[in-house]
This record gives C-alpha cells, structure tokens and sequence, in this order.
C-alpha cells in the first residue's frame, strides 16, 4: 500500500515538472499584454479542465501531549507515559479534474465541479517521551511517520471578476486515508534504552472536508493560476498497537488531525 | 525538541553530560568495563548488576536471563523482587553473574529488566574471543579401563559449606619441631594413578602447616593431573607455575611409559590473583612433560618434553617394532613463546647406559624408557650450563648449552667415567631433582624396576641426599641425607628442596609423603632427627613433588559465603580461596540487600570460618580484613530467608 502510494506520488511529481512547470514558463514568456483589456473569460458556456495543486499544511495542535498507559497502577499521571507533540508541517500535493461552467456577467462568473485527491506527504511527528508523567524521566525522543490522502467531490464557486482576476471561495467532502507509519524512539544519554514500543503501522479511513477561500488569475484562456486559503479536517490518526515487547494493548492517539493550509495551483482548461 | 538537538550536538562534542536524564529503573554494572574482551578458559569472571528504584512509588522488577550461553551463571536474586520507592531501605537490588568459559570462540549473554510494561535489554556481556586452553581434556584411556571417581565423602576430603565445588585431600601431618620450621607454605599436586581412587579432586593445592587448604584448584578429572606446583619469579613477580595434562599411568594407560605426559598437556603461569598469565607448549611434536618447568632470570621457560621415537631395539634385547621415550630440553621466551634452545636427549645419551630394563618396554606398547630425564637446574655463575637428571641412567649431568656436550656426568653407582664416588652413602638411583649449590648436589633417591642385586648399596630406603662435589679431583662424597620417619620406599617421583633458612623440603614421591628437616638432616637408622615436620596423604594419593614456598595471594575474585539457618541459630561461612592475607571476617546482615549492618565477626580459622550471628536477617555478605584491619575483600550478598 505505502509503495502505491509512493507511485502515486512520484507520478504525480513527474506530472507537475512536465506539465506544470512549463505551463507557467509559457505564462512567463506570454505576459499579460497577450489578453485584451476586458479579458473574456471564454466564449464556450463550460469547459472541462485538470488542475494541479501545491502547499503547505500546519497542523492544528488540540492536545499538547498524547498519553500511554504503562502499565503500573499508579496514580494518574504516573500511570501513564507522556509523548509531547511537535507539529510537523507537512507539503501536500493535488490534482483535480472536472469541468467549469460560466455565466455571463461580473458577479459569480463562474463555478467548479470536480473531483478531488490530495496526498500529504510523509512527515515525522517528533516528540519526547516522559515515563510516568515525571519530568525526571523525560527519557527518548520519538519519531513518527504519518500521511494521509484525501478523495474529495470539490467544489468552487468564483465571486468576482476584475480583469483577469477573480476571488472564489471553494469546499469539498471525501473520504481521508489516514496512514501511521513507523514509530523509532531514540533514548537519551545516560538512559538504558528499552525495548521499543514499536507502535505498529495503520490506516484509519475517516471522513474529510474543507472550506476556503482563494484568488485566481489568467494567464491566458486556458491557464489559470491560483491561491488558496484553506482549513481541512481529516479525522482521527492514531498508531497500531504496539509490537515491542508487552506493548501489545497500547497505542499512541493524536486525536482529530486539522490544518490550515496554503495551495497554489494552476488549471488548464481543454478547448 | 531543543533538549534533543542539544543532546545531540553535546554528544558529537564529545562533551561528558550530566543532564537529568535518568532512568526510572537504573542498572549500574561493577566493574564497569564488565567482562574483558579477550577471557580465557581456565579463569572465572564475575560481574554484578545493582538495579536501583528512583521511582518515587514502590516497582515490581523482574531481572531474566537471555541465555545464549550456558557458561555464564546467575543466582536470580533480582527476579520478582518489588524495590521500594527511591531512597528508602530495599530500593536496590544486586544480581551476580558468574562465567566459567568452557569453550573457544566468542560468547555473549543477557539480561533483561522489565518493570511495568517496560522491557529494558541490559548491555549484553560479551567476549569476542576465549581462548582455549591446553590440559583440559582427558587423553583417552588406549585400555579402555576406567579411571576410579575420586572419594569425596571422607575424612581424607575437605569440604566446605561455602566452597562446596571444592573437595581437596586431606593430609596427616606431625609437626615436631614448630619453632624451627622455615616460613611459607606447602605446595603438592596430589593425584593417584589410573587404577586407584583419588581421595579428593586432583589439582594444584597449598596448604598451610596444618594441612588447611589456602589454594585448591581443582581439575574436572581425575585424569587430569598437575605436577611441579610452585612459586617462580616472572618479570620479578611471583608467580605459580605446573604442568597439567593426563598423565600415564597403568592400567588405564599404557600406551606410553608410566609418569610419560599424554598429548594435549602443557604448562600453566598464573600470577598472585590466580589468573592465568600465559601456557607454553612444546615444539618439534614433542609433548610437555611431567617433570620440569623452570623460569630463567630472563624470564625464558626451560622444561623437559618428550616424544615415541620408533626404533628397532633389537640390538638391546628389544622388539623390533618398538619405540623409545624420547626427551629433548626446550626453552622458550614466553613472551613471544619462541623457540630459542632445543637439545635432543637421543643424540647426547647412548641408549646403553640405561639401567631400565628393555623387558619393561613391555608393559607401555612396545615403548622403552631409557632416559627419563625428570629435572633440570640452573648453575651458580654459569648460565651457559644445566643440570639435569637422568632417572634411568642413574646419571646427573652438567650439559654446556652452546655445545650441547656434557662438561661432566655423575653415574649414582659410581661407574662413570667423570666423577667417582667414593663413599656408598653417596650413591644413588631411579634419583629425581637434582640441583648443583654451592659445590654440592642436591638430589632425592628413589628406588624402582631394577634387579634388586643391580642396585647400588644405601640407595634404599628412598631419602632426600646432598653430596659435596670435589671437581678438581672428580669426586663425590656424602654430605648429608634425609630419610622419612618410618623409612619409606618411594618407585618414583620425588624432590629434595633447600629452604632459605638452610631446612630441607623433601618430597617423597609415589609415597604420598613429605617432610621438612633441619640442615644436619637424619640417617636411616635414626630418621627421627632433625625430623621437624611430617605431612602423609591417605590412600595412593601422591604428589610428584612437594614444596615449601612463600606466597601471597590476592584472588581476583570475591570472597565466599554461605548462610545455614535453623531455628537456634544463624551460621555464616567465610571463605576465600587463595587469599593468604585474610586474618579475620565480618558479617554484614540485614532485611534489605542496601542496608547491611555489622552483625558479627570472626578470627579467620583454617579454608572455612563459621561465624553465628542473630537471625531474622535476609540478606548476608561477609567481608574479609587483613592483619591492619582492612578490608580486602567483599563477598557477594547472598538471599537467605
């Protein structure tokens, strides 16, 4: 599944370098001056168009920590284990394809159908480890995988245009593949390292959306770049059980995984 | 995140952090370094891990071996054990590990802690190379007679409450004369021959006046054997030296002649903690042999070594498919264990003047004994020239190295051609340990094989025999004699030592007995005088010599101890193989292994001291004080409920 995956996005990288990139080089060399003053969108009433897409995620923090149990019967928090969580902001990819359709006028142009797939790329989780909730025993750092991909029905919906430049506001609902990959603790100085937990891998399939807002602006008729703002959930991500020894009834939860996210993309429109 | 980083680049630093890191079970390893590298079979090593709670609540630990190595020991004081919380009494726990390598080749064992769901690997111990060791594995028997087991449960057999591995012989003795015995103890390497029960385990044994074990070293065989045990100097050291291997003897071996070495023996140094410094095998096919293994003051080893030449023995009245026992002399530099000085007793010695006869090439597979070489000894000013003693030819010879002649022979029935004797008292046969002093020659007689009208007059019974050499004249006289009280014959083995304080040392061979005499030494007729002190082992048990020496030892390892509890009464037994400094003992007791109190102590009395001490205590140690009261050595705590 993960080497899939891994296919996936290396296709899609080869994509946008072969497709995208000389897109926007073409944009470059074929500036504004090309479009007359008044810029008509297009003279056909819809159009199908592929679009890929680009940002960056930063991941929301609900919980500071995330908490295991470790087996004695202490008091809480002695009786648990404490993984602190620094946020990862992890790149995510996309692509879309569907069709656009346009209305004569100023106000609402336009708007989108499409269907929808992001990638988050792998990105570690890292933290530290405190046995026994005490700050004495602060004693590994951990690393953990996660990824996610996201299939979405997408939706867009341009307000305005001025020129060659419209705001829209965009959502979409899916479904999220929620991927936990490896875990690695690495014991501090001075510390006798124990076992791993080894927290196994997992994937939690859970339901996603988004809502945004964003710019975009022609290049020509058929290309189009844009910006976006947008907030996404993905649902809950947590880790397998662990595999190390007597971990077996344990596992790491981050809870409900949400980022913001900033996308630039860039659509060509079939004639 | 930032202490991470920080760790990190203070790690690459190579600086020595001290941070709060800490683990909420420790586990701290004594010594630190754990187990060397490079071990050797032969030697035990010890190490111990102390598990400490520095939880603040009371943790259930449970310490399980990862065998991978059945050599390797552990007394599972620390499984299941519940610490209390950190700082109190019973928040340490101590486990010892204890590996006796059996076998070459790299080793490895470990532990593991567990406390909650956390499994903590413990460094693993390992041992990248154990060497094997010579003199370890029985020759088989060309017979297939077995060898009797030993006797352990006698009264001619100490054994020990806290030392229960160990079961040396114990000897009579009769001391005479206390006032005038020289200082030092006693050194034997009893065994029997292959048709008798041992009483006690074979191997290297010092004891003190009293017969007292202060050294044992057992062999894991009766068939295995150690001669020669003493004290040499090494790099100005002192150090203990023997031979150790199987040694011939019938019925169970007759492939060679009887006392002949088996092949995989060799020679053993140990230094004053009883490791093993080095072995020293012989070159050329020949094997080590039983009699002799000298250290130069240059620190080379010269010994005897020995090999079945084939030979037609026809021309002696022999078969014609038989052999002969061969003796060459080597010295080794024992650093570099290089060969620098070889002679070959066949191309120095006519087979014709052996007074063994050919009949008896018999009774060892067609293989004859001409020579027997049994000692050699440096010379007073002449580091060019050896003394070494011919048992089967009755002759002492003075051998010049470089030439590989000899400068002059003493014939024991005084037929040679060299030096005459004079005086029947002065003459000699079957002789083993013969040294040159001060113009004299020290040598002990033994008595064997030979047509009792062949043999010379006054050579029996056996005794311990000093002649003054006139080398002007080539003449030998009687200077003095030591006989054992009552008169013994001994057919073989023997020696004849010079204390510093002029005393006699005499070992009496296959007769299992030894005595300590002042210089004047005793005739046949009146062996009580000068007859200072007397020690005899039970049954066949023999030593091939026996030693009085000085020595201080300082076992590499810990003291020992056992704990027997009844309802009356708590005994504690203490005791330290090998250590000769130890003077008295403490016992330190208590319910937590971390709070031991002084509950008891003790004069030290002979191999084993029995301490009471008030019950209701749990865990025990003993620790070992010397003459100025320090402590010197620390035993394992033990878990006696």
């Amino acid at each position: 599944m993960k080497q899939k995956l891994l296919r996936l996005k290396d296709i899609f990288l080869i994509l946008l370098l072969l497709v995208g990139i000389p897109m926007i080089t073409y944009a470059s060399d074929k500036p504004t001056s090309s479009f007359p003053d008044d810029f008509p969108l297009t003279n056909k009433m819809h159009q199908w168009y592929l679009a890929l897409e680009a940002g960056g995620m930063h991941i929301e923090k609900r919980h500071s920590t995330m908490t295991v149990l470790n087996g004695s019967d202490y008091p809480p928090p002695t009786n648990m284990d404490q993984y602190s969580i620094n946020r990862p902001q992890p790149t995510v990819l996309g692509i879309q394809i569907g069709h656009r359709w346009y209305r004569d006028g100023e106000w609402l142009p336009s708007y989108v159908l499409a269907l929808r797939y992001q990638h988050v790329l792998t990105k570690n989780i890292t933290g530290e480890v405190t046995q026994y909730s005490d700050p004495e025993f602060a004693n590994y750092h951990y690393t953990w995988d996660i990824s996610t991909d996201v299939l979405s029905l997408y939706g867009k919906l341009d307000l305005v245009q001025i020129r060659c430049v419209m705001i829209y506001i965009d959502f979409g609902i899916g479904t999220s593949f929620n991927q936990s990959n490896s875990y690695h603790e690495t014991a501090f100085p001075n510390v006798i390292a124990r076992s791993s937990p080894n927290y196994a891998s997992k994937l939690k399939t859970q339901f996603a959306y988004n809502v945004g807002v964003g710019m975009e602006y022609g290049l020509t008729q058929n290309l189009f770049i844009s910006a976006s703002y947008s907030y996404q959930t993905f649902g809950e991500l947590s880790s397998g059980f662990g595999e190390g020894p007597d971990w077996g009834e344990a596992q790491i939860k981050l809870g409900q995984l949400n980022s913001k996210m900033g996308l630039i993309a860039i659509a060509y429109l079939f004639s | 995140m930032i202490k991470y980083w920080l760790v990190t680049i203070l790690t690459l630093l190579n600086v020595n952090l001290c941070l709060a890191d800490n683990n909420p079970v420790d586990a701290v390893l004594t010594p630190q370094t754990g187990l060397p590298p490079i071990t050797q079979i032969g030697n035990d090593y010890t190490v111990q891990y102390t598990f400490t709670n520095n939880l603040k609540l009371p943790v259930l630990i449970n310490v399980t071996e990862g065998k991978l190595n059945s050599d390797f020991v552990t007394d599972g004081l620390c499984a299941n054990v519940t610490l209390s919380p950190k700082g109190q009494p019973g928040s340490t726990c101590t486990t010892y590990i204890d590996y006796t390598p059996t076998k070459p080749g790299p080793a490895s064992f470990r532990l593991s802690l567990q406390y909650h769901h956390n499994v903590v690997p413990i460094r693993p111990f390992l041992t990248t190379q154990v060497k094997s060791l010579c003199g370890t594995v029985v020759y088989p028997s060309n017979t297939g007679i077995p060898v009797p087991n030993p006797i352990i449960d006698s009264d001619n057999v100490w054994s020990f409450v806290s030392a229960p591995q160990l079961h040396p012989v114990k000897f009579q003795f009769q001391i005479n004369a206390p006032d005038q015995l020289a200082s030092g103890l006693i050194f034997n390497g009893p065994y029997s021959n292959s048709g008798s029960p041992t009483y006690g385990q074979s191997g290297a044994l010092i004891t003190d006046n009293n017969a007292n074990p202060v050294w044992f070293r057992p062999l894991s065989s009766t068939s295995l054997m150690n001669t020669d045990v003493k004290v040499q100097t090494y790099h100005n050291q002192p150090v203990i030296t023997f031979w150790q291997g199987t040694l011939a003897t019938p019925p169970s071996y007759t492939n060679i002649p009887a006392g002949g070495a088996e092949t995989g023996s060799c020679f053993y140094i140990l230094d004053n903690s009883y490791r093993l410094i080095n072995t020293v095998t012989a070159y050329h096919d020949f094997i080590p042999d039983v009699h002799e293994f000298l250290i130069t003051p240059r620190n080379t080893l010269l010994f005897l070594a020995t090999k079945v030449l084939p030979m037609d023995l026809t021309p002696y009245g022999g078969p014609q498919n038989g052999a002969i026992h061969d003796f060459s002399i080597q010295e080794v530099d024992i650093a570099s264990n290089q060969l620098i000085f070889f002679w070959d007793a066949i191309d120095h010695i006519k087979l014709s003047t052996s007074f063994m006869p050919i009949a008896s090439a018999t009774e060892s597979s067609n293989v004859w004994d001409p020579y027997h070489l049994n000692s050699i000894g440096l010379i007073d000013d002449s580091p060019d020239d050896l003394l070494i003693s011919g048992r089967n030819t009755w002759t002492i010879y003075r051998l010049n190295k470089p030439t590989g002649n000899f400068v002059w022979t003493l014939v024991g029935n005084g037929s040679g051609d060299h030096i005459k004797i004079i005086d029947s008292r002065a003459m000699f046969a079957w002789q083993h340990d013969a040294r040159f002093h001060n113009g004299k020659v020290s040598l002990f007689d033994d008595e064997c094989c030979a047509n009792p009208d062949d043999i010379p007059p006054s050579t029996k019974p056996s005794h311990g025999l000093v002649l003054n050499l006139d080398l002007i004249n080539h003449l030998a006289a009687f200077d003095t004699s030591y006989y054992y009280d009552p008169n013994v014959i001994s057919s073989s083995q023997g020696n004849n030592q010079l204390l510093t304080n002029d005393n006699r040392f005499v070992g009496f061979g296959s007769s299992g007995s030894f005595a300590e005499y002042a210089m004047a030494g005793n005739t046949e007729a009146n062996p009580a005088l000068n007859f200072l002190y007397s020690g005899q082992m039970p049954g066949r048990n023999v030593s091939y010599r026996s030693y009085r020496q000085t020595w201080v030892g300082m076992p590499y390892y810990p003291p020992s101890i056992a704990v027997n509890t009844t309802a009356n009464q708590t005994i504690v037994y203490a005791s330290w193989n090998g250590a000769t400094e130890v003077k008295s003992w403490q016992v330190y007791a208590g319910l937590y292994s971390d709070r031991l109190t002084l509950v008891g102590s003790a004069t030290k009395s002979g191999f084993e001291t029995a301490i009471t001490v008030n019950g209701g205590s749990t865990f025990y140690q003993v620790k070992a004080l010397n003459a100025e009261g320090e402590i010197i050595g620390i035993s394992k705590i033990i878990y006696q409920p």
